[in-house]
């Protein structure tokens, strides 16, 4: 034994020794050089999109306009920077002209669109697009090509610029999309407020109802034809449902002396989520189609702003059962709910993002407050901004961008429309005719 | 027989370990002794002793560093930056400092200068109501003067001279690369960090130039390599400059010049030192140098700041977008390299993955691709005498620190 272990010690120090004494030499290498990168950079991508050339007498100025409601989109993601036409080292004069690499190499392009427009001149309009990948030399995907009517131009931009930037980020476009809204006129003591629907980007806006009466957070279906919404027709908030292409709307059945609101579509279309009030005491319930409402939570307190997973399996809502103001999170058929939220302050309004990865939810605390995202289990929370009133977010159909209200302070403060990444950059106001609110972000148009 | 074996044994074991061990703590300690001196000299006998003899030494000690510091590299010992000031090593370490100083930055010049200066002129006694400061905080100047490589020292004029001396050690092999690429390496930087508005929102695009020289604080941990190289003692009188800083301010750079110039005489006090300790440095430094090299089968690996000026350049190219799906996938792309430090496009493939959806993997792979290739467009520097080491590389963008961030 003693022996034995003895020598297993003599053997184990030698062996020691030797690693001791093996120089650094033993560092060289067989295999290919191993090198980990953990620090990129942060920076819009360097695209050329030389402006879309006219085939046809009258396409110039549509060749013009669309060119740069493409550039608007892409260098409005805060992920790309349009270069300067004037840097070009060779005009492109021909759509189905060869592509020069090197030149476009020279700039620091990494992307170049090359498109071009042409009109029949009885109203339609044809819109063909290349994207090539300037480092690797290569077209990235075909060429594709959009018809449609004069009238109809912007669209087809978007649907360039959606296509564009799916090939090169990966991820889907937003861009042909709209966003339903309130507009409101009026001092703040007499608002008026019309639901207002408009392109993502603030363009096309037009109204929906008149401002007879007190109409709030609107909510598109998952297809984008219907809008639910609260009004005050009646004196007492009611849900309406509202067609968007014929403006007719119903209210939804649901007996008529409860107060109801914060309505929202489960992912099916059909099914609504929503909350009522009775006897100081609100809930949420479930619409089914052809059915009575089932009330899904029954905590003494206020549970309402219910939002659907996008896989219809769960809902988060607000809930101040525990004394303050916080996320749960509950099986789409209720049941025991789940506290999400744990920082300090209130939460509340919260969405699901149409990826299902993250909850967006607006947060008071400290006498700010702030638009933020969490995991769905609670963890991660960030906030993305903070101001005097920042409310009501609404995810953009890739889950990547959120749209809010933002509100001013003061007597004459306005509320208007602000739109963030969710990596907290990016954040700029949403141009619209009037002041607004409660923007609700529809799907993308088919 | 037990008893035999055992006493055999831990005799062995004791021999070799008297072997191993023996031998290391006998060549090191030697250095420590002749720094003790430096320490002692007063103000008085400070100035007094510069002022008669410097010149000659001067001139006799500017020499001799510059050829070593291109050397060094390769034996970075655990971070001594934060050693005690007080000790007389501290201003040990300083010494090395200065001869590396002097090969990267146009310092060689200065000095040349500098030894004629000193006996042409009465400079010295103007400069000297200066360093009557100096020697009195010797011992905690170096308390300021180690943490300064960490954080970010705002005032240019007085640390001007510290810096360089910082910048000299770290571009050691590929001094050429650092200054070049830290510049573009700064602004990433900048950006990297995600300030939202709920966050202060800072002005970070305003900062880039900042950075740039902070940029430089960066490495701070190569000066770890210093405390070892204590040899050069006598020189370590380097120190006093940033205490003379202070004073010099209004003059700030053409000021520090003219201390490093006079600081160099006051080794002449003890040149049998420090030529000794010179010479041992030296020695040390070839015998650490010629290790490694011998080693390597295909040519010597490639050192640290080599791989590191690689991983800088295309990482500068690499861009990340953090709210994507891929800023969650790790890819590791391989490729290959001519010997002129062009990447063979052909080459590039995805050699592996870890998260995310297909998809995603594809958009990660794309951005990695795009950054070798786009930062290649100037041919990547490497050391032409160790292809075989870079002939093929691999490289792993995991952009997990900067989605968290």
């Amino acid at each position: 034994m003693t022996l034995r272990s003895a020598s297993i010690a003599l053997a184990a120090l030698i062996a020691g020794a030797a690693g001791l004494a093996m120089p650094l030499a033993a560092t060289a290498q067989d295999g290919p050089l191993r090198i980990e990168i953990t620090e990129g950079v942060i920076e819009p991508l360097p695209i050329a999109l030389p402006t879309f050339i006219p085939e046809g007498g009258a396409a110039g100025d549509y060749a013009e306009r669309i060119t740069n409601v493409i550039a608007a989109d892409l260098e409005g993601t805060g992920l790309f920077r349009r270069i300067s036409q004037s840097a070009f080292i060779a005009p492109v004069t021909a759509f189905d002209a060869n592509v020069d690499y090197g030149n476009w190499k020279a700039i620091n392009a990494q992307a170049l669109v090359t498109g071009a427009v042409s009109t029949d001149g009885a109203g339609n309009l044809s819109v063909k697009f290349r994207l090539f990948d300037i480092f690797s030399e290569a077209p990235l995907g075909e060429g594709l090509q959009f018809g449609g009517t004069t009238a109809n131009w912007r669209r087809m931009a978007h649907k360039v610029a959606d296509a564009v930037y799916s090939r090169i980020t990966g991820e889907t476009g937003y861009f042909d999309s709209r966003v339903v809204y309130v507009g409101e006129t009026g001092p703040k003591n007499d608002r008026r407020k019309r639901l207002a629907v408009m392109d993502y980007d603030g363009a096309n806006a037009q109204y929906l109802t008149d401002a007879s009466s007190i109409v709030l957070a609107p909510r598109f279906s998952p297809q984008g034809e219907r809008v639910l919404y609260t009004s005050y027709t009646t004196g007492f908030p009611q849900i309406y449902e509202l067609n968007v292409a014929t403006g007719s709307r119903n209210p939804l059945p649901v007996p008529a002396e409860s107060m109801t609101f914060a309505p929202r579509y489960a992912p099916d279309g059909r099914t609504v989520i929503f909350s009522a009030a009775q006897g100081g005491n609100t809930d949420i319930y479930r619409l089914r189609p052809g059915g009575q409402p089932e009330r899904l939570t029954s905590a003494p307190g206020i549970e309402t702003a219910p939002s659907f997973s996008p896989d219809g399996s769960q809902i988060v809502f607000e809930s101040d059962r525990s004394g303050s103001q916080q996320l749960y999170v509950m099986p789409a058929g209720g049941g025991e709910p789940r506290r999400i939220s744990f920082g300090p302050g209130r939460y509340g309004t919260p969405v699901w993002s149409p990826r299902g990865d993250l909850i967006a939810f607006t947060k008071q605390n400290a006498g700010r407050f702030h638009i933020g995202v969490m995991r769905t289990d609670g963890s991660e929370e960030r906030l993305l901004t903070a101001s005097f009133l920042d409310e009501g977010p609404t995810w953009a159909p890739n889950g990547r961008v959120i749209m809010f209200t933002r509100e001013s302070a003061g007597a004459d403060g306005q509320s208007g429309l602000f739109s963030v990444d969710i990596s907290g950059r990016n954040l700029k106001r949403v141009q619209t005719e009037t002041a607004a609110s409660d923007p609700a972000w529809s799907p993308l148009l088919d | 027989m037990r008893t035999g074996t055992t006493i055999s044994g831990v005799g062995h074991a004791a021999l070799i370990l008297f072997v191993l061990f023996g031998d290391l703590f006998s060549g090191r300690t030697p250095p420590p002794p002749p720094a003790a001196d430096v320490q002692l000299i007063s103000e008085e006998e400070f100035a007094a002793l510069t002022r008669p003899e410097a010149a000659p030494e001067a001139s006799d000690v500017a020499p001799p560093p510059p050829p070593e510091t291109p050397q060094e590299e390769t034996p970075p010992p655990p971070p001594s930056a934060e050693r005690p000031p007080e000790r007389a090593e501290a201003p040990e370490a300083r010494a090395p400092d200065t001869p590396e100083t002097v090969p990267v930055l146009p310092e060689p010049l200065a000095e040349a200068e500098v030894s004629d200066t000193p006996p042409s002129e009465p400079a010295p006694p103007a400069a000297q109501p200066d360093l009557p400061a100096a020697p009195q905080s010797v011992p905690r100047p170096a308390t300021r003067v180690a943490p300064t490589p960490a954080p970010p020292p705002p005032p240019d004029a007085e640390r001007a001279p510290e810096r360089t001396e910082t910048t000299a050690p770290e571009p050691e092999e590929p001094a050429d690369l650092f200054v070049e690429e830290e510049p573009p390496a700064a602004p990433e930087e900048a950006v990297r960090e995600i300030v939202t508005e709920a966050e202060t929102p800072a002005s970070a695009e305003d900062a880039p130039e900042e950075e740039t020289q902070d940029a430089g604080l960066g490495r701070s941990p190569r000066p770890r390599s210093r405390p070892e190289r204590r040899i050069a003692a006598p020189e370590a009188e380097p120190e006093p400059e940033p205490e003379p800083t202070p004073e010099p301010e209004p003059a700030p750079e053409p000021a520090a010049q003219t201390q490093r110039a006079e600081t160099p005489p006051e080794p002449a006090e003890q040149t049998p030192d420090l030529s000794n300790a010179v010479d041992d440095a030296l020695a040390g430094l070839m015998a650490e140098e010629a290790a490694p090299e011998t080693g390597a089968p295909a040519g010597p690996p490639l050192s640290r700041g080599e791989r590191d000026a690689l991983r800088v350049a295309v990482q500068r190219c690499w861009v990340v977008d953090v709210g994507s799906e891929a800023s969650s996938v790790t890819v590791t792309i391989g490729f290959e390299m001519d010997r002129g430090g062009r990447v063979e496009p052909g080459s590039l493939e995805l050699v592996g993955s870890s998260g995310g959806s297909d998809s995603a993997v594809k958009t990660a792979y794309e951005a990695g691709r795009r950054a070798i290739l786009r930062c290649n467009a100037t041919p990547y520097d490497m050391p032409a005498d160790k292809y075989e080491q870079w002939k093929q590389v691999e490289i792993t963008f995991n952009p997990d620190d900067m989605r968290t961030r």
